[in-house]
């Protein structure tokens, strides 16, 4: 039974213009104790999925699913307060600024207490050591005088480090981290990517990622979803999308990360031209058609069907069904 | 609908651009005319441009198209409640409140004007200054703002208007003396933002078109503010002569400011309350339209709010 | 911290500085005073010689200086010229007590209604009790508070009899006086409260509260108010000048016998060395006052904090 199992997500905004189809339909899953990474552009909705699934969203959306079961339970009628308990409990979340992501005015150790007191019901001086404990956890130095600071007194990887203690206070099942470390540097990030791993192992949580970028996603993650334009597009253990992907918007998003590896045969960075599909008019057909140099007629007219390539591996493309001519669904 | 049987022609390649380019889905305007159609849809600020376009009309030809004028004393016509000939009363010398009114809007309006437009010019200059030398001049300059901030700007009016004396012109230079400040502070930052891409601005100037894009959208943006924050200083400025010619120390009888007319009404609030009525109005109705039209022109010109 | 209050202090006294030499030497000049030349003056001979005497006008005007800074720094405001007898500091000691409990209660008013009003406002953004407030404060901030304390008095006291006109012997008779000085200020914080409580609910730390599992009260209470209600800190310096200009306003309305009364009376009197006097005190209390707001400000904004 997955830790978490999602079908067919749907969720829209309501603008002056309209509404906003963010999220068009998603089913995915997540196990216990494994770690998958979510890799879009922005706007291909990779955070307003899990922001849906947590309920975090502002007043203007409308969350649709058929099913959203967490820990076998099924939260699609829950109530708010339902969730309330959830969040920050059995669940936690990491979010991409840790510059704003901080209270300004309040000390960062009464942050970390927060979830603590309210869930775990413990005192004030048990939520004191816990937090403390927390900060030590996530290895920022000279935690005792730091728990009395203010953000703006933290780096900024510091500031990740310290809501990341705020996400696994209470020893959460599933961890959902969107682009925690898009906004910090390169060395920081592999830190922080580095204390995640780690932290998955001691307390076995399972751990949603969510990036943009591939090359995170193949260190961390052993299955990857990749979406676009609202629908998820390919879904695949790591090996199965990274050696076998049979989608061409991955086959765009592989052939754009930059290999050192190659060694001196120059590869050149392919970019995928095109911009993200208008989410208030999505056009009929394939999200990603307008871009694709493969696209057939079928394309402009239906959305694919979801083709099952194996037990992991899903490819959302019409390259892969059967009246296809040539089985154009390897990669060239 | 019923799903479209697939076939195998279907599964054709498409034409290149079967797409149609959606670059540009709206039509890139220019940032004064996106801020004109934000303000046209501003209904209020319509409304308050509305009202005062009629306000300035009445003021400028109201006068000459009645009998009536505004110091004509007539003692058989003393504290008549509205009628037909008198459309806001009398007053406790027989004169037409209306008329008054009217030309209170002539000095209340103009000193709005008059002030807005001297105090932002004198603002400006300041401010630029202090923002385009910078060090010490700026520094100097900006402790003089500072320490004139420190003290309620009216006793530095009064006191002006002790020393030249309760009138019309004293008012003015008094008002102009204190309303600049706002405008010299906003002046001072555009200025320093402009002077900080002036390095870009320099590199640029050999690839011109970048040039003007930035005078294309620099100079609106630091216009922006400052348009909004003379258009505040008109309601402040007749605020200020209303409150002080209310307390008696403004603009003396028999002139008519709207502040005095109110405060003429007073003594006999409780068996003529018609006379507080029209200058009371005059006062509220003009503020509630600037303060639309500056709130209308606020949202406008934020560039930030795009939709 | 210390520094910074040290700083601010310093910054009041140059103000104040700057306020009683312009007042001084403004007053000196005028057509008419009592410090032009006698030829000027429509004032008695005895009298003048008497005038002369209390205040050493025939001395150079640089003695005459240093002798008024040397009894403001002594705490003594001099006399009013109207009636030699009557000190200023008797009129500021008699006045300022009224004023102030008026005023006070006032600003009081004005915090405790109009932060609730903004926060509830924005919370409920869009219903009726949003319209309805904030109509209510453009209202408030457009019509000048004197046009509404006058409609106020003629509908209470005239029409409906039910609160007194003037003084200030029982409660009801604070009643209209404190609305009077407080519709604005509530007006315009309410305003500010609620732009504020927008803006901060839209920023990522309330996302962050919220996915701690705080709901609404808490996530308002707790981390929004706090944050939302510093641009209010900052309005305090305004609104206490806005309530003592207000004063002089309410005072002569209602009869009160404050300083802002006497202020406006000796306008009108032409009594100089009062309104010398007066102007200096309210200056003094009013950079008084915006120190201790900017410490407030320091005490409760740690990110200030580092310039020291």
């Amino acid at each position: 039974m997955p830790l978490l199992d999602v079908r067919n997500l749907r969720t829209t905004f309501s603008i002056d213009a309209g509404r906003v189809q963010a999220v068009r339909g998603i089913s995915f899953h997540v196990e216990k104790g494994e770690s998958i990474g979510i890799v879009g552009e922005s706007g291909s909705g990779k955070s307003v999925s899990m922001l849906s699934v947590m309920r975090l969203l502002p007043e203007n959306a409308r969350i649709e699913a058929d099913s959203i079961r967490f820990q076998d339970e099924e939260l699609t009628g829950k109530s708010d307060r339902y969730l309330r308990g959830l969040h920050g409990n059995e669940i936690g979340m990491v979010f991409q600024d840790p510059m704003t992501s901080l209270n300004p005015l309040t000390r960062v150790g009464k942050q970390v207490m927060e979830p603590i007191l309210l869930h775990a019901k413990a005192s004030r001086a048990e939520a004191r050591k816990r937090a403390l404990g927390l900060l030590e956890l996530v290895e920022i130095p000279d935690a005792a005088s730091r728990f009395r600071q203010y953000p703006h007194e933290f780096s900024g990887g510091m500031r990740q480090r310290a809501l990341i203690a705020m996400a696994i206070a209470c020893n959460p099942k599933l961890l959902i981290a969107d682009e925690p470390t898009t906004a910090l540097d390169v060395t920081i990030q592999a830190q922080i990517l580095e204390l995640m791993t780690q932290l998955k192992e001691k307390l076995d949580t399972s751990i949603i990622l969510i990036t943009h970028n591939l090359g995170v996603v193949a260190t961390m993650c052993s299955r990857v979803i990749v979406m676009y334009g609202g629908t998820i597009v390919e879904q695949g253990s790591i090996r199965e999308i990274f050696r076998q992907a049979r989608h061409p918007y991955t086959w765009g998003l592989l052939r754009s990360i930059p290999d050192v590896s190659r060694g001196a045969g120059r590869q050149p960075l392919v970019p995928i031209a095109g911009s993200p599909p208008d989410l208030l008019a999505p056009p009929p057909g394939c999200p990603f058609a307008p871009r694709c140099t493969h696209a057939m007629k079928v394309c402009a007219l239906l959305p694919p069907e979801t083709s099952r390539l194996s037990e992991t591996h899903s490819s959302a493309c019409w390259l892969n069904h059967e009246l296809c001519p040539d089985r154009k669904g390897d990669r060239p | 609908m019923e799903p479209m049987p697939l076939t195998a022609d279907l599964f054709q390649p498409l034409e290149a651009g079967a797409f149609q380019d959606e670059a540009g889905l709206r039509p890139s305007r220019s940032y004064w005319q996106d801020a004109w159609e934000r303000l046209k849809r501003d209904r209020l600020a319509i409304l308050g441009l509305l009202i005062l376009v009629i306000l300035a009309l009445l003021a400028i030809f109201g006068p000459m198209l009645s009998s009536y004028s505004y110091d004509g004393q007539d003692f058989a016509l003393q504290n008549q409640w509205p009628s037909l000939q008198h459309w806001c009363g009398t007053d406790r010398f027989g004169r037409d409140i209306f008329i008054r009114v009217l030309y209170g809007a002539r000095i209340s309006l103009s000193i709005g004007l008059v002030t807005a437009i001297v105090s932002s010019v004198i603002g400006v200059i300041y401010g630029g200054v202090s923002g385009y030398f910078g060090g010490r001049v700026d520094m100097v300059l900006m402790r003089i703002v500072d320490i004139l901030i420190g003290v309620p700007s009216l006793l530095y009016i009064i006191l002006i208007m002790m020393f030249l004396g309760p009138n019309l012109q004293s008012i003015l230079i008094a008002l102009c003396l204190t309303a600049w400040i706002g405008t010299a502070r906003i002046a001072r930052s555009q200025v320093l933002t402009l002077k900080n891409q002036e390095f870009s601005l320099a590199a640029k100037a050999i690839g011109s078109s970048d040039a003007r894009i930035l005078f294309r959208h620099l100079i609106p943006n630091s216009i922006g503010p400052l348009i909004v924050t003379v258009t505040f200083i008109i309601p402040t400025a007749i605020f200020s002569e209303a409150f002080l010619s209310f307390l008696g120390i403004g603009i003396q009888v028999p002139m008519a400011s709207w502040g005095t007319l109110a405060s003429e009404a007073i003594p006999t609030l409780f068996s003529d309350p018609y006379q507080m009525l029209a200058p009371t109005f005059a006062i509220s109705i003009s503020m509630f339209a600037l303060n639309f039209v500056g709130d209308g022109l606020r949202d406008a010109l934020d560039p930030r709010l795009k939709k | 911290m210390f520094g910074y209050i040290l700083k601010r202090i310093f910054a009041g006294i140059l103000t104040m500085w700057v306020l009683v030499t312009v007042t001084f030497f403004l007053t000196r000049a005028i057509p008419g005073g009592p410090f032009s030349p006698a030829e000027e003056r429509k004032v008695p001979a005895e009298v003048l010689e008497a005038i002369e005497k209390r205040y050493g006008l025939s001395d150079p005007v640089p003695v005459q200086y240093a002798r008024y800074m040397n009894k403001l720094v002594h705490g003594d405001l001099g006399v009013s010229f109207k009636d030699l007898d009557v000190s200023v500091n008797d009129i500021v000691v008699r006045g300022f007590p009224v004023s102030a409990r008026v005023g006070l209660l006032a600003l009081l008013a004005s915090l405790l209604a109009g932060i609730p009003l903004g926060i509830i406002s924005a919370v409920r953004r869009g219903k009726l009790i949003d319209g309805v407030s904030m109509v209510i404060a453009t209202i408030g901030v457009s019509v000048p508070s004197f046009v509404l304390t006058v409609l106020m008095l003629y509908l209470f006291a005239v029409v409906l009899h039910l609160l007194p006109t003037m003084g200030l012997t029982t409660w009801k008779h604070y009643l209209m006086p404190v609305a009077g000085l407080a519709v604005a200020p509530i007006s315009y914080i309410a305003r500010l409260m609620r732009s504020s409580m927008l803006e901060v609910m839209r920023q990522d730390y309330i996302r962050t509260a919220r996915a701690k599992g705080l709901g609404e009260l808490g996530v308002i209470v707790k981390h929004a108010v706090q944050n939302a209600i510093i641009p209010v800190v900052t309005y305090l310096g305004p609104l206490i000048a806005g309530l003592i200009t207000g004063s002089f306003v309410v005072e002569r309305i209602f009869s009160i016998p404050g300083i802002g009364r006497a202020y406006v009376g000796s306008i009108g009197d032409r009594d100089y060395a009062v309104i010398l006097a007066m102007t200096i005190f309210f200056g003094a209390l009013v950079v008084a006052l915006n120190i201790v707001v900017d410490v407030l400000y320091v005490v409760i904004d740690p990110r200030v904090r580092i310039e020291d």
